[in-house]
C-alpha cells in the first residue's frame, strides 16, 4: 500500500519596543523562499521579516514556514524562532526522503531592526544523477538616504 | 518554484501598486527599476513569498497601522514528479521621500511613488 507523508510547520513571531502606533521613520521587509522536487519528493520553504523604525523604538516582525512531501518516504519540515529583544531569527527546514531521492529546502531569515537578511537554499536529488541546487538571498540595511 | 509561480508574484505585486507608468530609471548599482505612480503607502510596506508552486506562502506586513507591525504565513504542500529545485527573493525599502523599492532575485525592480 502506498503511503503517503506531509509535514508542515508555520512559524511567525513579533517583536514590538515601542507603545505607540506612529509613523515609520524608515522600515523595510525581505522575504525568500524556494522548492525542491525529485521523483515522489518535494520540499518547500518560506520566510519573510520586517522592521519599522519610528522616534520611539523599532517594530520587527517575522514569518517562516515549509512543506515537504512523498508518496513512499520520509517526509519532515520544522521551523524554529528565536526571539531575542527586538532580535529575530527564523529557521524552516523540510526534507523529505524516498530511498536515495530526496528533495530538501531550507530557509534562514534574521533582522534586528537594523538589517534584514533571508536566505533560501535548495536542493534535490536522483541517484545516479547530478543533484539540481538552488540558492537565493536579500539583503538590506533600512538606512536613512 | 516555476516560472509561472514567479510570474504571478510580480503581477501581484504590480496589480497591487496600481497602473505601471513606462517610466524608468536606474538605481547606483545598476538595477533599472519601473516607476508606479499613484499608490498611497499610507500602510506601511510588505512582503509575500510563495514556494512550491504556490502551495506554500509567507508574508510580512510592516506599517503604521493601529500595532505597527503584524506578522501573518500560512502554508500547505504538494508534490511533483521531475527533478528542479528553484528560489525566489524579494526585498523592500521605505526611502525618506515615501516611496518603496522592491527588489526581485529575478531582476525585476520597481519604485512605488506615494499619492500626492
Amino acid at each position: 500500500m502506498q503511503r503517503f507523508a506531509l509535514m508542515l510547520a508555520v512559524v511567525c513571531v513579533s517583536a514590538t519596543t515601542t507603545a505607540l502606533a506612529q509613523d515609520c521613520s524608515l522600515s523595510g521587509t525581505v522575504g525568500s523562499g524556494g522548492s525542491a522536487s525529485a521523483g515522489g519528493t518535494s520540499a518547500s520553504s518560506v520566510g519573510t521579516a520586517g522592521a519599522c523604525q519610528t522616534d520611539n523604538g523599532t517594530s520587527s516582525s517575522i514569518a517562516s514556514g515549509g512543506g515537504a512531501a512523498t508518496d513512499g518516504g520520509k517526509a519532515m519540515s520544522n521551523t524554529h524562532v528565536n526571539d531575542n529583544g527586538d532580535k529575530l531569527k527564523a529557521r524552516t527546514k523540510a526534507q523529505a526522503v524516498d530511498k536515495g531521492t530526496f528533495s530538501k529546502s531550507q530557509t534562514k531569515t534574521t533582522t534586528d531592526g537594523d538589517s534584514l537578511e533571508s536566505t533560501t537554499r535548495t536542493m534535490s536529488h536522483v541517484p545516479g544523477e547530478k543533484p539540481v541546487k538552488s540558492r537565493t538571498n536579500q539583503t538590506i540595511i533600512p538606512e536613512e538616504e | 518554484m516555476s516560472i509561472i509561480t514567479k510570474s504571478l508574484i510580480v503581477a501581484a505585486a504590480l496589480l497591487t501598486a496600481g497602473h505601471a507608468s513606462a517610466e524608468s530609471i536606474t538605481l547606483d548599482d545598476g538595477t533599472v527599476c519601473t516607476i508606479i505612480e499613484g499608490h498611497s503607502v499610507t500602510g506601511g510596506m510588505s512582503t509575500s513569498v510563495t514556494a512550491g508552486n504556490g502551495k506554500v506562502t509567507s508574508s510580512t506586513t510592516t506599517g503604521q497601522t493601529a500595532s505597527s507591525s503584524t506578522a501573518t504565513s500560512s502554508a500547505s504542500s504538494s508534490s511533483a514528479g521531475s527533478a528542479s529545485a528553484d528560489s525566489f527573493s524579494t526585498a523592500s525599502k521605505t526611502r525618506a521621500d515615501g516611496s518603496v523599492v522592491t527588489k526581485r532575485s529575478d531582476g525585476t525592480c520597481s519604485i512605488t511613488n506615494p499619492s500626492k
